[in-house]
């Protein structure tokens, strides 16, 4: 393989990569349906009596 | 001695194995060496190894064991030894900085010794501050944290206080090897290949302590501050073992050269140097901010998602920045450019989490003002968004032209680790010292407050005298005359940096004051300790025996 041939996979495949992923933690933490876990999720380091004085 | 009263006869006795094993590891690093730092060294071990039995073999008669009931607590010994030895390494080496930064200004002062030279203390305030006083920071509040996000005690008592004594032994290694001219001429990675071989020890089983401890979790989810411990836990090994790859001269010598060569040397040394800023001085100060911040502030952090969405950022985006401390070098170009990209990439998960931070705050800000500890963390995140867009910055190829070699880039350096880093180990600290002393507040509450605004002075006269310094610099340096010479000679431009040189040594040293204060306050803190339990404070987790 010559090498120019690998600095067009490597910019082809590269950016597809990372897009990809970034996109893939976008739609896991952005779905709707994980809203109340990760609310519960950080909530659950507040003490309960804290919880109580914010609510 | 308190310490090994937390110890079962069985621990004591596992204690006493490893510390015998330390003694003879130590006997023979000085046997074979002979004479040198490595000499000296496998004698401090051998010392260490020594006192640790002597400690222990007494306790095995004189102590009695902790009762069955600790196993319902969580076990804080460790995290409270590492709070001390946070204290005492910021005090070294923020006194080395100081004394350095005087040393610029009044040059004559340094003493005719070798060992007290420029060259030789300078690693001794770099390794101090980040490692000494960042590393056992970020060690003791991941003990803390780990355990109270998990619900779960520590899955065993020895192997943190081996990650802590056996760090701390690293950290020892370095300094006096500094001192003694030793150097691996890698910087934040000068230590010699035993030094190095032994913090990779220490790192893994610091890394499977961590990951046992999160398989007895009592809770569902790993709270995002453990994310960010663990990334800095791994990748820091991952880091620290590629860029220290050496062959030693012979066994007995505390010299080596490393396996890289020439550029490729330069590529792995700062790919390893970036990364020891994202996941040594940030992913794992995030932690500590993901977790005390809401915690002090009573308040759930803003977005948990925009969390989840900046840990992958950071972590995806750092990896790749490291060549843009290599502009206008034998790199390859597109390499340089590459990490000029990923640098300016970064900003948006930096800023994620330094917004997120803030905007937690909303509907706290009368805490904020009447709070010195949650203010310590507020001006950190203030800080951590204004160096990252700063560090974004001068990573752009043409900026860099200018700042590259300057002072910008110590004040930028200190704008990380004063306003930031510093800031928010500060905070956890003033949140944990009353809480593990068993007190509802500090012994001198004032001083917090005192020690905020001599901290808060100090680093803006520090950075903002070292950004005039370093533009100065650049400024004199490329500036020629009608003929195409230069304008100023370099000393010219070394003699126009005297003001800038007075006004960070006050900086700094207004800093090092607001440390000191703030590790006097801690002692007596620590000894007017108080009775008061929490018990909502508890782990959820079925124990196992121990």
């Amino acid at each position: 393989m010559s090498h120019e041939t690998l600095v067009i996979i490597a910019k082809v495949f590269g950016p597809i990569w990372m897009g990809g992923f970034m996109l893939i933690v976008l739609i896991r933490a952005y779905n709707p349906r994980r809203r109340a876990e990760q609310e519960r999720i950080a909530r659950s380091i507040l003490s309960a009596k804290d919880a109580e004085e914010r609510t | 001695m308190a310490m090994i009263g937390t110890l079962t006869t069985k621990e004591r006795q596992i204690g006493m194995g490893l510390s015998a094993i330390l003694l003879v590891l130590g006997l023979a690093m000085a046997g074979v060496a002979r004479q040198g730092p490595m000499a000296l060294h496998g004698a401090i071990a051998m010392i260490l190894g020594l006192a640790l039995v002597f400690m222990l073999g007494g306790s095995l008669y004189d102590q009695s064991e902790p009762s069955a009931s600790r196993l319902t607590r969580y076990y804080d010994a460790p995290t409270r030894f590492g709070i001390v030895m946070t204290l005492i390494w910021a005090v070294v080496g923020m006194a080395v900085g100081v004394w350095l930064a005087a040393l610029m200004y009044w040059p004559e002062a340094t003493p005719p010794w070798p060992a007290t030279s420029y060259g030789r203390l300078r690693p001794v305030h770099t390794s101090g501050v980040i490692f000494g006083f960042g590393g056992n920071a970020l060690i003791a509040t991941s003990f803390y944290v780990l355990q109270r996000t998990s619900r779960a005690r520590l899955v065993d008592a020895v192997s943190p206080w081996f990650v802590l004594i056996g760090f701390n032994l690293f950290c020892v290694w370095a300094a006096t090897g500094y001192v003694m001219g030793q150097t691996q001429s890698k910087e934040y990675a000068e230590p010699e290949w035993y030094a190095d071989l032994w913090l990779v020890v220490v790192w893994v089983t610091y890394f499977v302590l961590y990951i046992r401890t999160l398989a007895r979790r009592a809770e569902p989810h790993i709270y995002v501050a453990n994310w960010y411990y663990m990334a800095f836990i791994l990748v820091v090994a991952m880091l620290h073992i590629v860029n220290n790859l050496a062959l030693p001269v012979t066994l007995g010598s505390g010299e080596s050269f490393t396996i890289w060569s020439g550029v490729q040397d330069a590529m792995i040394q700062w790919w390893y140097g970036h990364n020891a800023v994202a996941f040594f001085l940030t992913a794992g100060f995030l932690g500590m901010l993901y977790y005390f911040l809401p915690v002090r502030a009573q308040r759930p952090i803003w977005s948990y998602r925009l969390s989840i969405l900046s840990f992958w950022g950071i972590v995806f985006f750092y990896m790749w920045a490291g060549s843009h401390h290599l502009h206008y070098t034998a790199l390859p170009y597109w390499v340089q450019t590459l990490g000029m990209t990923f640098s300016i990439m970064l900003l948006v998960p930096s800023w994620a989490s330094a917004g997120n931070a803030i905007a937690t705050l909303n509907g706290a800000w009368h805490k904020v003002r009447d709070d010195a500890t949650l203010r310590f963390m507020f001006v950190a995140a203030v800080f951590y968004g204004l160096s990252t867009f700063e560090g974004s910055f001068m990573a752009i190829r043409p900026v860099n032209s200018l700042s590259h070699y300057t002072d910008w880039t110590v004040g930028h350096v200190h704008s990380g680790t004063l306003g930031w880093v510093a800031m928010i180990v500060f905070g956890a600290i003033y949140s944990l010292v009353p809480k593990l002393w068993c007190r509802d507040d500090m012994a001198w509450p004032k001083a917090v407050e005192w020690h905020f605004w001599l901290a808060i002075t100090g680093t803006l006269i520090y950075v903002v005298s070292l950004w005039n310094a370093g533009i100065t610099q650049g400024l004199m340096w490329r500036a020629y005359d009608e003929g195409g010479a230069l304008s100023y000679s370099f000393i010219e431009s070394v003699e126009a940096m005297l003001p800038y040189y007075a006004a960070r040594t006050l900086g700094g040293g207004l800093f090092l004051a607001g440390a000191l204060l703030c590790a006097l306050n801690c002692r007596a803190t620590m000894r007017a300790a108080g009775d008061r339990v929490d018990e909502s404070d508890r782990p959820l987790a079925t124990q196992p025996a121990e």
